[in-house]
């Protein structure tokens, strides 16, 4: 009889000492489940023992994480084959990482592109872009919109590097970046921050969370942001307040809007020289006060999980707004210097630079989208599953306005001299604009995922996803360059069915320790993206990717400290190689290019007293590999990618000197950059930006636990750097800046 | 079930323990009071957030981990981050109370207290007075301990912190929702638990005698039986 509970009994070669085998029962199957002791694989275990204290960090306070939601369900980091890089919210509040942007200057292997359109997220991961219609979320659905994304109601940002379409759909070659929102959460607790600093810099933001009721609570965040910045301004302001009812039981719902108001004075871009970035001072503005880039989010959202007696888990989230954008910004092109041509040599004070207008932009974005996903752990023939499976739709609507009448394109803006920045200038025109192009388009996927446990320290995962994609495109043309009288209208559309795939391979021997090797495929409809709107672009099939991945993911000194590294190889075909701007002569896409390299992470505390967060990316190697179908508008075979310099990182290290005050170093730079590649039309396509590090710098004093003064100075060095590129221009990082702070919590 | 668990920190933890919280920035305690308790205490407690008490947390946890007797009589499914208290000067008491049925964790977690844990960080002679009080079905217990060692006892009980009169009592206090959720069933486990132990290590008998496979194989049953996983 009861030969059942034997293994129970089994001695492991661990135990030795008689004692040691007499561990009491019940002890020897759980402790063996919390801390991987030695056991028979046969034993009898119950599930680990949830120590409620590693859940509980709050982002607030901890560089590391170790579960993530990018994988749409809450996974652990270590379970997922990809590279992962996650932005905290103490981050965000140590370094003042005021925008999306500011913060991702913290991820190793992120540039950003100078754009025409002047929306500052233009993003590139490993070389690739994370464009704004399709590879930035809010909770693991899709944030497409232009606009100047802050960081005041963003609890943390996960990036996820490689190719991810059997998740999120279209997008995601170089990677996702998802902005995990804040949520109301069962307690009572509110923050509030000021922070005034040089350029007239103020910003206060608001986060009050209210428990109601054992089951329901509020919360919400706001922000109020004003500053000169010599020149380029901000003023901004947004709210965002959420309620969840239900918390803690099998049905939580939490429904919420957000708000965000933008009416900045963007950065000037400024022509290279010889070759090189112009040599002006950080931070030097040679717009005018009369530039622009206002726009606006409105969105509500809702989020619905649902806990079965299973245990399985539906969460079913919709998001529904309203984005609108309009910019007109000043591109300072290298004029004469004393009469002279303009060369690195006799640059100076006196050389003058003409202001030009780039094309005044609006545009008008709606977008719905729902989703459901669903979480299933399960025993299926003798082995352990964690299935995932979804359904997503989405729709989407665009509207785009141009210029036209005086301030058409490239409207003159007079001059200035580089001795002369921020000089005032105030325009008596301002754009007047009129419809240009339409979108419309409505996507669905449906996608399922399985982690299977294989053996004790093996995991398989397997996923496929497919999507349905139809967008319907119009151009208007008018009778003159002076008429809002539509003389016709072009119409594309195009239908796509791609199917996507991700799979791994997982190799835990412990508890502290996950090898991966993962292949992925992405997908990128081209035509959602700004401008790719006839039938030459829009008629191509879209860019394909596919993503190669050997990693590995420790932790150390009892899970305080997590490296991460992994090799990796992406690959695109059907690549756009060539400049959106040459979309009218050429098929964009039809190049392939490739990059390979090496991303390491360190996160997590090394003592008590010293935390450390950094992130390095190395890509020796990035080319293209076949060129676009322009002879005049093509990168070159065998050239080097832009946007992707070898070397790029970050690292923050902070140092708690005692109970009450912390001190804090850190920065970020690349090795050289150049620009997207293009034979024609830029003006510089060779022109480098120099490799560059920029150092910030913190000092808090909490007064109480919770009453903080905080002491920023970001770009210690005052190192002029190009921060976003273009092949005509380039626009530099922010000038120093000190900013003091005064936080509460109660 | 009251229980004196020994040596759940040794004494160069408690050392490296008291040396964080020596620095920490102490509270006032009634901030995680709920409104009828905070009547009642007197105390200074850490912040939930602070760096000392994470600190401290994973030497706590660490030290439960490796504890098999711990283990055996919790049966712990969830065990609430551990929080640090001070009593001493002006701040020396706290009086009888309830223990509130239900922890929030930050994350939106809840813990069910079904058992109450103090893990004492002085040394009894370091501070006069500072006893826990704990009333149960069988009368009131006077607990006061080795610095590293804990007390577990049902989080049902009246239970109250005497003044410390001289010195400072520290200590350590969480909950643990166990996967035994009654105090009853959770003691016979543990009885057998121990008996069976004792018989195991018994040579005449041994780990393969059939009585002894019977009767772990009894204790299992009933664990399935009660268990709430």
């Amino acid at each position: 009889m009861a030969k059942t509970a034997e293994p129970t009994f089994g001695r492991t070669p661990a135990f030795t000492h008689p004692e040691q085998a007499l561990t009491p029962l019940g002890a020897m199957m759980l402790a063996a489940s919390v801390t991987g002791w030695a056991m028979p694989a046969t034993a009898q275990t119950l599930p680990a023992v949830t120590v409620t204290e590693q859940a509980d960090v709050q982002g607030k306070d901890a560089l590391l994480t170790k579960k993530t939601n990018i994988g749409k369900g809450t996974q652990d980091i270590r379970d997922i084959p990809q590279s992962i890089t996650v932005i905290t919210e103490k981050l965000i509040d140590d370094i003042k990482l005021d925008t999306l942007k500011d913060a991702l200057h913290y991820t190793a292997g992120i540039t950003f592109a100078a754009t025409e359109n002047g929306t500052d997220q233009d993003i590139r991961l490993r070389g690739f872009p994370i464009a704004t219609t399709g590879d930035l979320m809010i909770d693991g659905m899709r944030d497409p919109s232009q606009y100047d994304r802050d960081t005041f109601n963003t609890e943390r940002i996960e990036v996820m590097k490689g190719s991810a379409s059997m998740l999120f759909g279209r997008g995601s070659t170089g990677g996702v970046v998802n902005q995990v929102a804040k949520k109301p959460m069962l307690l009572d607790q509110s923050d509030v921050t000021v922070s005034a600093g040089t350029m007239g810099y103020l910003r206060t933001t608001v986060d009050v969370n209210k428990r109601l009721t054992e089951t329901t609570a509020l919360r919400l965040n706001a922000m109020y942001n004003k500053a000169d910045n010599d020149g380029a301004s901000i003023d901004k302001n947004g709210i965002a307040p959420s309620y969840s009812w239900g918390l803690g039981t099998p049905d939580e719902f939490t429904l919420g809007a957000f708000y965000l108001n933008n009416n900045n004075v963007p950065p000037s871009g400024i022509g290279y020289v010889g070759g090189k970035l112009a040599p002006v001072k950080a931070g030097a503005f040679y717009g005018t006060d009369s530039d622009y880039a206002d726009g606006n989010a409105t969105y509500v959202h809702g989020n619905w999980k649902h806990l079965f007696g299973d245990g399985s888990e539906l969460r079913t989230q919709f998001r529904s707004g309203v984005f609108e954008r309009q910019t007109w910004i000043t591109q300072a092109r290298i004029g004469t210097t004393n009469g002279v041509a303009t060369t690195a040599a006799n640059f100076g004070d006196n050389t003058i630079l003409t202001r030009v207008g780039l094309a005044p932009r609006k545009d008008r974005f709606k977008s719905t989208y729902v989703q459901s996903d669903y979480s299933k752990s399960l025993e299926l023939g003798g082995m352990r599953h964690e299935l995932l499976a979804g359904i997503d739709a989405a729709h989407e609507q665009a509207l785009r306005f141009g210029g036209y009448g005086t301030v058409g394109t490239n409207y003159a803006k007079g001059n200035t001299t580089v001795g002369n920045p921020d000089d005032g200038t105030r325009l008596n025109v301002s754009p007047t604009y009129r419809g240009t192009e339409g979108y419309k388009s409505d996507a669905l996927g449906l996608y399922l995922q399985d982690l299977v446990q294989v053996a004790p320290m093996w995991k398989v995962l397997g996923g496929v996803r497919y999507d349905k994609f139809d967008g319907n495109y119009e151009q208007y043309t008018y009778a003159n360059a002076n008429s809002t009288v539509r003389t016709a209208t072009a119409s594309n559309s195009f239908d796509f069915s791609p199917w996507s795939y991700r799979a791994g391979l997982l190799f835990q021997p412990s508890t502290t320790q996950s090898y991966h090797l993962s292949y992925g495929t992405s997908f990128t409809t081209a035509a959602d993206t700004y401008r790719f709107t006839n039938a030459q672009n829009a008629n191509t099939p879209p860019e394909k990717s596919r993503n190669i991945e050997l990693g590995a993911k420790l932790d150390w000194l009892d899970g305080n400290l997590s490296t991460r590294g992994a090799i990796f190889r992406s690959e695109k075909f059907n690549e756009r190689t060539t400049d959106a701007d040459f979309g009218n002569i050429a098929y964009t896409l039809s190049g392939k290019r490739h990059s390979t390299g090496v991303e390491l992470d360190v996160v997590g505390r090394i003592t008590p007293q010293w935390e450390v967060y950094g992130s390095f990316t190395w890509i020796p190697d990035a080319k293209i590999d076949a060129a676009g179908s322009a002879a005049t508008a093509q990168a070159t075979v065998g050239q080097r990618v832009g946007l992707t310099p070898k070397r790029s990182g970050a690292l923050w290290v902070s140092y708690q000197a005692n109970a009450k005050f912390r001190v804090a170093l850190g920065g970020h730079g690349s090795s050289e950059n150049f620009a997207l590649a293009g034979t024609s039309g830029a003006i510089s396509p060779n022109a480098r930006a120099p490799g560059f590090m920029v150092f910030d710098a913190m000092a808090e004093y909490k007064f109480t636990p919770d009453l903080y003064a905080q002491l920023n100075v970001s770009n210690l060095g005052d190192k002029a750097y190009g921060d976003a590129l273009y092949p005509g221009f380039a626009v530099l990082g922010a000038k120093r800046q000190v900013l003091a702070t005064i936080g509460m919590r109660f | 079930m009251l229980l004196h668990v020994k040596e759940v920190l040794s004494k160069d933890e408690v050392a490296r323990a008291r040396a964080i919280l020596a620095e920490a920035p102490w509270a006032d305690g009634r901030i995680t009071a709920g409104t009828q308790s905070a009547q009642a205490k007197n105390n200074r407690q850490l912040p939930e957030d602070c760096e000392a008490t994470r600190a401290c947390q994973q030497l706590l946890l660490q030290g439960m981990e490796r504890h098999a007797l711990f283990f055996s009589a919790a049966l712990p499914k969830q065990i609430s981050p551990p929080l640090f208290n001070r009593y001493g000067g002006e701040a020396n008491a706290f009086g009888n109370h309830v223990d509130s049925a239900v922890r929030y964790m930050r994350n939106g977690a809840r813990v069910r207290t079904d058992i109450s844990c103090t893990l004492f960080l002085s040394e009894p002679d370091e501070y006069d007075g500072g006893e826990l009080m704990i009333e149960d079905t069988f009368g009131e217990h006077r607990v006061k301990l080795a610095a590293g060692d804990l007390v577990l006892y049902p989080g049902t009980s009246v239970h109250r912190v005497e003044s410390v009169t001289r010195g400072e009592r520290i200590a350590s206090y969480f909950w643990i929702q166990s996967m035994v959720r009654s105090d009853e069933q959770r003691r016979l486990l543990f009885d057998m638990d121990n008996h069976l132990r004792r018989l195991r290590s018994d040579s005449s008998l041994g780990e393969a005698d059939p009585s002894v496979i019977g009767l772990t194989s009894t204790y299992h049953n009933l664990l399935r039986m009660w268990l709430d996983v």
